[in-house]
């Protein structure tokens, strides 16, 4: 509906009251990653509609890099869709998120059966996000979404390995997440309203670490011996 | 009482060209017990292919003719649709054998202030429809039987001006055996007015109280007892395909028909499914119960025939199928969502007729929503599930979990540094599937955390990633 409108609502004698995809000025809306350098680089963040694609490897914390993302399309209330690829969400990490009521996870068998899902989802307008995770992605493919979710206002996040691709993807923003020593950093190939960057530093700690007990080793072990009683 | 009478000469031909408009060629159909020529389609008619004609006759004149078995119950089933169709427009509907309907025009000539303006909207119901018809009109339902099976196409708004086109009719077109018209025959009579005029005690005498009673139906004088038709409370309809049909994706065509009739029934009464039964009928093998269900109930077309068509491609048949039946008995009151133009609000509708499509392409066990398990064993815990809209039970939260497991624990091959752990883990003593474990957060030098553990054997396993 949102595209057979987009005329009408484009006229200037029309005011649309409540329009969650465009500001008050015009610009579209974007989503901020919560990381100030990766949002100043982004023209401000994620458009809340279209396709983000990530390069990542499993585990190396790509879904607590979009978390921020989430919450915020989660408030739609509409549904979260994830698309996981040979792996299985964790029932009791899902449970910790705000938006584990509006999720529902698809196994599909292929690569084909997941790009179909994500698609009769994105066409549904019953989700305004979907975590699709893909062993690689063609940029016709990815072209497809973006198109597809800009005109549904959706927002399809893809995560894939990105070693087929060659060249930025065809989405709203396509981004590398890579460690080096310890260091975080995101590459942006590909951001609409901004100019690729590479080498933008990020926060991206792990959900725990013994960092704590090995402090307090570490000042045990440097403190001097006292003796329990003392003769003066 | 005035009737009129609608005769249905060729519904099977008529269906037949319904699914296969493209099928231009000579088409009969022909009837297996006495090998003959039922119906015969224009193109047929013009090769000179004729009525009651031996399929080697028909073979002789036009080899490539098209031939379709004879279906008498896919006939009674498409008649009892049409019946259906215009019980709308219709209160007293008698279905005939042999392919007619009656409808008690008393009531209609009042209700829809004349006869023209009736007969006019049934035309129009019967052309949307795309059968062939004749009709008749009478005082009885057997006179108007026969002036319809005579073809005249009349209009009479007075029921005794059918007497005069019934003395023409031939013996032929009446209800009498085979055996009385050949006797009548022999005797000189060979039309309906001259068997009229004959006394009744007369033909008491030489032929069987069935033939009194048909004649004195024709005459107008009484009429026998008849059936009203009620449609039924459920959908059902059965189709006789034309073809044996050997791959399921092709049978998307033929389940068309019976579901847009299902759509129609649905829509007419404000009702709505979310289950539609489809049987199969093999020819070589026992039939398929083939079960569409949808996220909700509706009675749209192309949102049933997009879910069906997902089922039918994942469908293998043992056998080529013959026929498919549908039934539809699951109806609810039709209740649509209010909603509004410029706002895009969470849709419950939009959403279920996302979950059928999902449910029809992926399988119920592969469209789950997630709750936290009561086992710290999470090697079972990625096989609970639960399908949408389902009661779920509550949990308790352990420890440091990652977004995704591995469906099953792979050995730790790479090297890694620990950054977190060890979170013991020693459950299970109860039944067959004691674990004991050290689980620990490690780190890859490509930045993947890793969940691993370690087990009593002092071996080391992946078995998730910190999303």
């Amino acid at each position: 509906m949102s595209a057979t409108i987009s005329s009408l609502i484009k006229h200037p004698m029309v005011f649309r009251g409540r329009d969650h995809r465009h500001r008050a000025d015009g610009g579209e809306l974007r989503l901020p990653f919560g990381h100030t350098s990766l949002d100043k680089a982004c023209a401000g963040g994620v458009p809340a509609a279209g396709a983000l694609s990530v390069r990542a490897l499993p585990g190396q914390g790509e879904i607590q890099l979009l978390n921020n993302i989430l919450m915020q399309k989660a408030d739609s209330k509409k549904r979260i869709i994830w698309l996981p690829n040979q792996v299985h969400l964790n029932p009791n990490w899902l449970s910790q998120t705000p938006y584990q009521q509006q999720s529902w996870v698809l196994t599909a068998a292929n690569d084909t059966d997941a790009l179909w899902a994500c698609e009769q989802s994105v066409r549904s307008q019953a989700c305004c996000c979907i975590v699709l995770y893909l062993s690689h992605i063609v940029p016709k493919a990815a072209r497809r979404l973006q198109v597809l979710a800009k005109q549904y206002d959706c927002l399809v996040v893809l995560v894939h390995r990105g070693e087929v691709s060659h060249g930025a993807l065809p989405v709203n923003i396509d981004m590398e997440l890579t460690c080096d020593a310890g260091q975080w950093y995101v590459h942006l190939h590909r951001v609409t309203g901004a100019w690729p960057q590479h080498h933008i530093k990020i926060e991206h700690p792990l959900p725990a670490t013994n960092s704590a007990i090995v402090k307090a080793f570490r000042q045990y072990n440097q403190r001097q011996s006292t003796p329990i009683h003392e003769v003066s | 009482m005035h009737w009129l009478y609608l005769h249905f000469p060729r519904l099977q031909l008529d269906q037949f060209e319904q699914l296969h408009p493209e099928q231009t060629g000579p088409t009969v159909i022909i009837d297996t017990t006495s090998n003959t020529v039922r119906q015969r389609s224009k193109a047929a008619a013009t090769c000179g292919i004729k009525p009651g004609m031996g399929l080697a006759e028909v073979t002789a004149i036009n080899a490539q003719t098209w031939i379709i078995e004879y279906s008498a119950s896919s006939e009674s089933s498409q008649l009892e649709q049409l019946a259906t169709t215009l019980y709308h427009i219709a209160s007293d509907i008698v279905c005939v054998a042999g392919n007619g309907i009656a409808i008690n025009l008393g009531p209609l000539i009042r209700y829809y202030q004349g006869l023209d303006n009736f007969m006019a909207l049934c035309r129009r119901t019967l052309l949307a429809e795309r059968v062939h018809f004749h009709y008749g009109f009478g005082a009885t339902i057997d006179i108007a039987q026969v002036l319809a099976r005579s073809k005249i196409n009349r209009t009479e708004a007075d029921p005794k001006h059918a007497n005069q086109y019934l003395s023409q009719c031939s013996l032929q077109v009446s209800e009498l055996s085979p055996k009385d018209t050949e006797q009548l025959n022999r005797s000189g009579i060979r039309t309906l007015g001259q068997l009229i005029q004959l006394p009744l005690e007369e033909i008491g005498k030489r032929f069987n109280n069935e033939v009194i009673t048909y004649l004195l139906a024709l005459k107008g004088v009484k009429q026998p007892p008849y059936n009203l038709f009620h449609p039924r409370k459920v959908f059902r309809q059965f189709l006789e395909l034309p073809y044996a049909v050997e791959s399921a994706p092709r049978l998307s065509r033929y389940i068309a028909m019976p579901l847009a009739n299902n759509c129609q029934y649905l829509q007419k009464r404000n009702l709505a499914t979310d289950t539609l039964h489809f049987d199969l009928h093999q020819r070589e093998h026992e039939n398929i119960e083939l079960v569409v269900n949808a996220g909700t109930p509706h009675h749209h077309l192309s949102e049933w025939q997009l879910l069906i068509d997902l089922k039918l491609e994942q469908l293998k048949l043992d056998s080529p199928v013959i026929a498919i039946a549908l039934t539809c008995d699951r109806l609810v009151e039709f209740a649509p969502e209010n909603l509004s133009l410029l706002q895009s609000n969470y849709s419950r509708h939009a959403e279920n007729m996302l979950l059928g499509k999902l449910l029809a392409r992926l399988g119920s066990e592969n469209v789950k929503t997630l709750q936290q398990v009561n086992e710290h064993r999470l090697d079972y815990a990625v096989q609970e599930a639960y399908s949408p809209h389902q009661e779920r039970p509550g949990g308790e939260l352990s420890g440091q979990q990652p977004a995704w497991l591995l469906s099953r624990p792979q050995p730790l091959t790479e090297q890694t540094q620990i950054l977190y752990g060890p979170e013991r883990i020693h459950t299970g003593w109860w039944d067959d599937h004691s674990v004991k474990r050290d689980y620990f957060m490690a780190v890859t030098p490509h930045g993947q955390r890793l969940w691993v553990f370690r087990d009593e054997q002092q071996h080391w396993y992946v078995h998730g990633y910190f999303g």
